[in-house]
């Protein structure tokens, strides 16, 4: 389960880049947090993982707060990184074989990464091959087998989409309503609105470090998702002028 | 979890092409070292056989000692041939060999000063991207959002990374003791080895302290760019520009004649004293052995003296870089520094007192029945002293500083 | 097209965070050094003025023509330059009891080791990703989707950013020009002003050469983090090992006696060996006069022999006789070895000629030797300029041995009583003055450097165009 509460940051320069989040995103469910560009989404996420301290409010993973205990809640946490560049040195197992010892997993084998790696869509031939070949897309799968492998409740994800191919993507996201299905929050930002109303539970709206708008599942079913995020955005721009 | 990230560190450097490059380097270098100064202690020591001095000469000399392959230093001073002439007059050959003129436009390659420079280079460049490497690449993001204790990342990454860079030195030394010395037969005693190894000691000493600066500047650095360059410039400030600059600052507080000066009073002062002892026709009374003894003796204690107190000064000065302290550490280790070269010229000194009353044929060469000179280099428990403390505890500051402050600047790291 | 390419090199460049930072570094190191190095030329000066007027003193005052060479020993002044380039100072030259160790351990620093250390390795620092950067960042392929030739493009990069360089060595050359134009105890002439822009030169051709090498490394590699490594591995390759290592490999190859060894034959040659060969030849001439021998051997003193010899005018003529061929026997003695020991020292010199012209030439291969030695000479502290001063040195003593002679041959006339430890009064004696060379003889003998650092220029310029022609973008 994560948690914000009145979640605020402020950077060094002054910039609000989260104005009093409150979020919580329960077992089993894929929470979707779309917004433009610079809007704070990747900070909620450094904010959760206490790579940053907040200013304001408190961040909880299954209900411990991660500035109080950063260590502890980090055990129950898994994050796929904007752009995965990894150890190019490493082939793709040698990569998992690090994380995974790291996140505590200590007793995989070979196999075990393999199937993982398969799972993801990665091309067999890629398993044992240095990580600076790869593409963008094999190095943001390699990124995901990580946090599956990790195996935490809660599932942090910027972009992860970015850069994958459609049927990658679409396996991503089978891939995640499976972990869903295990009883695993997750919380991904992401522009990508179709997939957002393919298997969202709840789609949230951020602009300028605001929540503005939540909705569940069968409240955006209803109305169009897009046109009520291009709405938002527009209101944006009116504002402004 | 120190002993995943000192495992990782390894793998992940010992197969990438800098760790590549960087044998490369330290192994053609240090082995071309210590051939060349194989070759060349071999060449000293024939030289050396040639002079020998036979019974009845005033020669004081004494031979090179095989630790010149590892620190040369001042050896060729201390191996130089000081003939004691008429009056006490304490003579060299009056020219250097003049292959001199070109040696002085560079440095001697022996090992010590592969260690100082290249190898200082090789540990600061080195570590200088260890972490803002792993910055670029998001690795670290990812590692700490496991919940990683920072302390022990770090402290896997210092032990991990020093690993690997010291791997290839021990390599490449051990390859060059086996191939140059061992088989070449060169007379080294087993106390020697001790000396040896308190020599490796202090170089992975000093090499740890680039290291744990590379280290340091990496974690307070935004990017690898950065932090090469300013781990460059640190380096170069501290293995050239503090150690050159020592002597000429020292020189600043002290007026020193110039060597040709004292060679001029010396001359004249024996000239003067024959001149006036063969215009005053001969009278006994007025011999000048012990006129030009004495004021010899004066002239030289007294540049001695001054030459000591820059000597002195210019070692406070240069004591701030680590090179240098190395570079005393090793010299003075190997018998081939500044308290080497005191120690023999009080012997030739004391063997001057004993001779200098000899009468001298036509050419000034001594005539007598005087035990002839020797001289054995210090041993080693002579080497442990306050000095080499100091100058130990600056090495080793050099790496608490570096680890100290990293250690803290790692807690407060930004790993956005 | 040219234009926007080059300014924007340029701009990329001195808006650089490092630019500041190592051009401040460079300012202050080569101010403090100047400042230093000053000083130290002021107090050899003073030391070199001392020593001139000790000897003058003392000549005229302890004159005597057995050992008026060894009172005259000539002196070089420091060269004002000194401070430019360190070289070989005259008092390494010297080998004494008392020698200043600490140079041999810590040589000074000067402007040489700030181009050859700090300037290269900025030049590297700042061409290592002229390239790959741009290629990892996708602004490569940008600019090459305009109408930009491969080649252009090269020029533009290497200009803009040498030129960016150039601007920091300017401001720190200039302050440190000026700093010792300031200070009036040392005055540079036109010549001093046109060695010193030879040598800005030199630095320029020096510097470009690792500005070269750093793209060659961006452009072969194509990735900045390998190509920092191999080009700052080659910059420690190229200025830290060979031209340290080539001259004792240069020795090793063609050896020399040890000129201690040498110095020894030679005393032996003209002590024991020709007091040997005196005694023979004299033993040659008793063999002659055995009759005298024995009045000789009889008589107790010298008083005695004159006594009996007196009385005895036949005999007396014979003893001059043989008085003069024993004084014959030993000129002839010491000619023998005299000649035998310049035979000895002309090989002996010619091989060591021999051995440092080799070492030269083998490690002119590293570009820092080549700049070192062009500097130096530039400056008037290297090698050439030593042997200019030594062939002005020896003319010198020349013509003052034959005043000498004059001076004594007229005395001779006036004193039957003179002999060789006599006083003479040479106050008149004529001054050795000495001139550094004027700048057209020392660029003349730093030509072949200039030309093997140019070389060196054009062949990296060639294999750039060769390897980025190649570059995958
Ligand atoms: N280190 C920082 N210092 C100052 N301001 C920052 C910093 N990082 C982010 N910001 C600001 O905070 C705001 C939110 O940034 P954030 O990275 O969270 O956006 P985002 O929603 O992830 O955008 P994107 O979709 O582009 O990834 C932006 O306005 C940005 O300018
Ligand atoms: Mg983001």
């Amino acid at each position: 389960m994560l948690q914000a509460i009145d979640l605020t940051k402020r950077y060094e320069d002054q910039q609000l880049a989260l104005d009093a989040l409150n979020l919580e995103i329960k077992e089993g469910e894929i929470f979707f947090l779309l917004g433009a560009n610079g809007a704070g989404k990747t900070t909620t996420i450094n904010l959760f993982l206490n790579f940053i301290e907040p200013t304001g409010g408190r961040a909880l993973i299954n209900g411990i707060d991660v500035t109080k205990e950063p260590l502890e809640s980090k055990k129950y946490v898994s994050y796929v990184s904007e752009n995965v560049m990894l150890y190019g040195n490493f082939t793709a197992r040698q990569n998992l074989d690090f994380f995974a010892k790291l996140g505590g997993k200590t007793n995989l084998t070979r196999d075990d990464y393999y199937m993982r790696m398969r799972e993801v869509g990665l091309q067999e031939e890629a398993f044992e091959k240095k990580l600076k070949t790869f593409s963008k897309g094999m190095r943001q799968k390699v990124g995901l087998t990580i946090a599956i492998i990790k195996d935490a409740p809660n599932i942090l994800l910027d972009e992860p989409t970015a850069g994958l191919d459609p049927k990658a993507a679409a396996e991503l996201l089978q891939i995640l309503v499976n972990l869903k299905r295990q009883g695993k929050s997750i919380l991904m930002c992401t522009h990508d609105i179709f997939r957002a109303k393919n298997i969202a539970d709840r789609v949230g709206i951020m602009k300028e470090g605001r929540l503005v708008m939540v909705r569940t599942r069968e409240e955006f079913m209803e109305d169009d998702l897009e046109k009520i995020y291009m709405n938002y955005m527009q209101e944006m721009v009116i504002e402004k002028v | 979890m120190i002993k995943l990230f000192i495992k990782k560190e390894l793998l992940e450097n010992i197969f990438s092409f800098k760790f590549l490059i960087m044998f490369l380097l330290m192994f053609f270098s240090l082995n071309t070292a210590i051939f060349i100064m194989t070759k060349d202690y071999k060449a000293r020591l024939q030289n050396y056989d040639i002079l020998k001095p036979s019974k009845n000469e005033a020669f004081a000399i004494t031979y090179p000692t095989p630790f010149s392959i590892f620190a040369h230093g001042l050896d060729d001073n201390i191996c130089n041939l000081y003939q004691i002439t008429f009056g006490g007059q304490i003579e060299t050959g009056s020219q250097k060999q003049a292959i001199n003129k070109i040696y002085n436009f560079f440095n001697t390659p022996d090992l010590l000063y592969i260690i100082n420079i290249i190898l200082s280079f090789c540990a600061i460049l080195f570590a200088s991207d260890l972490i803002t490497r792993e910055k670029e690449q998001g690795t670290l993001k990812l590692i700490f959002s496991n919940g990683i204790k920072r302390p022990a990342f770090s402290l896997g990454k210092w032990i991990g990374g020093y690993i690997t860079l010291i791997i290839p030195i021990v390599l490449s030394v051990l390859f060059g003791l086996i191939f140059f010395i061992i088989l070449a037969k060169i007379p080294f005693q087993f106390s020697d080895f001790i000396r040896l190894l308190i020599f490796l000691f202090f170089v992975l000493v000093y090499l740890a302290g680039f290291f744990s600066l590379g280290l340091f500047i990496s974690i307070v650095s935004r990017s690898s760019a950065f932090s090469m360059f300013f781990s460059l410039i640190v380096w170069v400030s501290l293995v050239f520009i503090i150690p050159r600059s020592g002597n000429l600052v020292a020189k600043q507080f002290i007026n020193i004649p110039s060597v040709q000066t004292i060679e001029i009073k010396r001359s004249q002062i024996f000239i003067k004293a024959i001149f006036e002892y063969i215009n005053s026709h001969y009278e006994k009374s007025k011999i000048p052995q012990g006129i030009i003894n004495q004021q010899n003796d004066k002239i030289r204690e007294d540049y001695l003296n001054k030459l000591n107190a820059v000597e002195s000064i210019a070692r406070k000065i240069t004591s701030i870089s680590p090179a240098s302290d190395l570079t005393f550490l090793c010299t003075d280790l190997c018998n081939t520094g500044f308290r080497e070269e005191q120690r023999f010229k009080t012997f030739v000194i004391m063997f001057k007192e004993q001779v200098k009353n000899f009468d001298s044929d036509s050419d000034g060469n001594l005539v007598g029945d005087f035990t002839p000179f020797s001289y054995a280099r210090s041993p080693l428990s002579d080497f442990f002293n306050l000095a080499m403390m100091l100058h130990f505890s600056i090495l080793i500051m050099y790496i608490l500083i570096p680890v100290i402050l990293g250690y803290y600047a790692f807690l407060k790291f930004d790993v956005r | 097209m040219f234009k926007e390419l080059l300014i924007k090199e340029l701009a990329d460049k001195i808006f650089d965070k490092r630019f500041l930072w190592f051009t401040i570094l460079c300012m202050f190191t080569l101010l403090i050094t100047e400042s230093v190095l000053l000083n130290d030329y002021k107090t050899e000066r003073n030391d070199y003025n001392l020593r001139l007027l000790t000897q003058k003193e003392f000549i005229d005052k302890y004159a005597h023509e057995n050992r008026i060479g060894d009172m005259l020993d000539i002196q070089r002044p420091p060269a004002k330059l000194r401070l430019f380039a360190a070289g070989i100072s005259s008092d390494m030259e010297v080998n004494t009891f008392t020698n200043n160790s600490f140079n041999v351990l810590f040589p000074p620093i000067d402007f040489v080791l700030i181009i050859t250390v700090i300037y290269s390795l900025i030049a590297i620092l700042f061409s290592h990703n002229s390239f790959s950067g741009e290629s990892e960042n996708g602004t490569l392929r940008l600019i090459l989707s305009n109408q930009v030739s491969r080649v252009k493009l090269t020029i533009t990069k290497f200009l803009g950013g040498m030129l960016s360089i150039i601007i920091s060595l300017i401001i720190s050359l200039a302050i440190g020009v000026i700093y010792i134009l300031m200070d009036n105890s040392i005055s540079l002439d036109s010549n001093d002003l046109m060695a010193l822009g030879l040598i800005f030169l030199l630095s320029v051709f020096y510097i470009s050469i690792f500005y070269l090498v750093g793209m060659i490394c961006s452009a072969f590699t194509g990735s900045s983090s390998s190509s920092v490594l191999l080009s700052l591995f080659i910059w420690a390759v190229f200025t830290l090992t060979i031209p340290n290592l080539s001259p004792w490999v240069a020795s090793q190859l063609y050896r020399v006696p040890s000129i201690n060894k040498f110095e020894k034959e030679v005393k032996i040659i003209k002590g024991i060996e020709r007091d040997d060969l005196g005694r023979n030849l004299c033993k040659e001439v008793y063999e002659k006069y055995p009759d005298l021998l024995n009045i000789i051997k009889s008589a107790k003193d010298e008083k005695l022999l004159l006594a009996k010899l007196e009385n005895n005018i036949g005999l007396k003529n014979e003893y001059v006789a043989f008085q003069k061929e024993i004084a014959n026997a030993w000129d002839k003695a010491n000619a023998i070895q005299s000649a035998k020991s310049e035979n000895i020292s002309v090989d002996f010199f010619s091989k060591v000629d021999r051995q440092i012209a080799l070492t030269k030439e083998i490690s002119c291969i590293s570009p820092v030797a080549d700049f070192s030695y062009a500097v130096s000479d530039m400056a008037g502290s290297g090698i050439h300029a030593e042997a200019y001063f030594k062939d002005i040195k020896k003319n010198f003593e020349v013509s003052l041995w034959q005043f000498v002679e004059a001076r004594v041959a007229k005395i001779k006339k006036t004193d039957v009583m003179y002999d060789v430890n006599k006083y003479i009064d040479i106050k008149d004696r004529p001054e050795f003055s000495f001139r550094e060379e004027n700048v057209s003889g020392r660029f003349s003998a730093t030509l072949s450097y200039c030309i093997v650092l140019l070389v060196f220029n054009a062949l990296l310029y060639l294999t750039l165009i060769r390897q980025f022609n190649r570059m995958k973008v």
